[in-house]
């Protein structure tokens, strides 16, 4: 397996979802490409810091504009 | 993945309890769904439109389009992803209009040259957590995610910080599943490529070659393997 070809199982390997025919050719790969080693792990790093990244909190104004905007939407659709 | 975004995940029965009741007319219910998730609403349209005002101008069309069609919300998906769906749409639909198209020409953004294989191929140490405040990694990531063209930052987004499955992924966007795995994958390299600039080792200059040697300057292009 070349690096190119590894790069395509890349997201189904970080995934953990590596279809079981490409697993072994895979593991082969990793063990002899370090750089695909280093590619491999700042990928998950990646993944893994934009998964922990938390949302903003919602200013108390900007969620009474929305809640009052669905009351008036829910008295013009109850008229 | 972090616990917050376990718990979106897995479906609650509190959804489709608020559901049923906003449904019933009971606003204080549907309040609740706004409170749980205008959070991650909100930044999905910002990484989409891209300024904060017009994507709090999508958070409230989407709920207000989401409490209109409470009756369409079926219980055999989350309600997570309906309202994702709703906000890309109307995220999609605001851009288009700023943007005077009546599409936007989605897939001229898509390359499909071979510039997305690896070239900065270095260590990330020390761990970027700790080689930035919370604040400014945060503002570094989000550049980065915007640097993506649409299509990818879209896929991404959804996927790997939002945590929707590929599946729920490809129905969000209309998308089949192995379009969404080969943007994600564009995306996750392109993304990887960029913050390496950032968070390379700082030894040798922050260029290490795989085989530990360190160049004298440039970075190292990932050139296909050639068995021996």
């Amino acid at each position: 397996m070349r690096c190119a070809e590894f790069l395509r199982e890349l997201c189904d390997y970080l995934d953990g979802e590596t279809a079981a025919g490409l697993c072994a050719e895979i593991d082969d790969h990793m063990r002899r490409c370090p750089k695909c080693r280093i590619v491999v792990e700042t990928c998950r790093t990646t993944v893994s810091l934009y998964g922990r990244q938390l949302p903003p909190e919602i200013p108390a104004a900007l969620h009474a504009r929305v809640m009052a905007a669905v009351a008036r939407q829910r008295g013009s659709q109850s008229r | 993945m972090s616990a917050s975004s376990n718990s979106l995940r897995t479906p609650t029965d509190n959804d489709l309890a608020w559901v049923e009741a906003a449904r019933g007319g009971d606003l204080e219910a549907f309040d609740q769904l706004v409170r749980k998730y205008a959070p991650r609403v909100l930044r999905l349209a910002i990484r989409i439109v891209g300024n904060e005002t017009d994507a709090e101008d999508v958070l409230q069309d989407a709920f207000l389009k989401a409490y209109a069609k409470l009756d369409q919300f079926q219980g055999n998906s989350r309600f997570y992803t309906w309202i994702v769906r709703i906000a890309v749409n109307e995220a999609l639909m605001r851009l288009r209009r700023r943007r005077g198209e009546r599409e936007l020409p989605l897939d001229q953004e898509l390359d499909t040259g071979e510039e997305w294989l690896p070239r900065e191929v270095v260590d990330w140490r020390p761990d970027p957590e700790q080689q930035y405040s919370r604040r400014e990694l945060g503002d570094l990531l989000a550049a980065a995610e915007d640097s993506l063209a649409l299509p990818y930052r879209q896929v991404f987004h959804l996927r790997d910080v939002e945590g929707l499955s590929t599946e729920e992924t490809a129905k969000a966007l209309d998308l089949s599943v192995p379009a969404v795995k080969s943007r994600l994958l564009r995306a996750r390299l392109q993304l990887r490529e960029t913050l390496s600039r950032h968070f390379r080792s700082a030894a040798g200059n922050g260029h290490i070659r795989a085989d530990g040697t360190t160049p004298g300057e440039g970075t190292e292009t990932h050139e296909p393997e050639k068995r021996p």
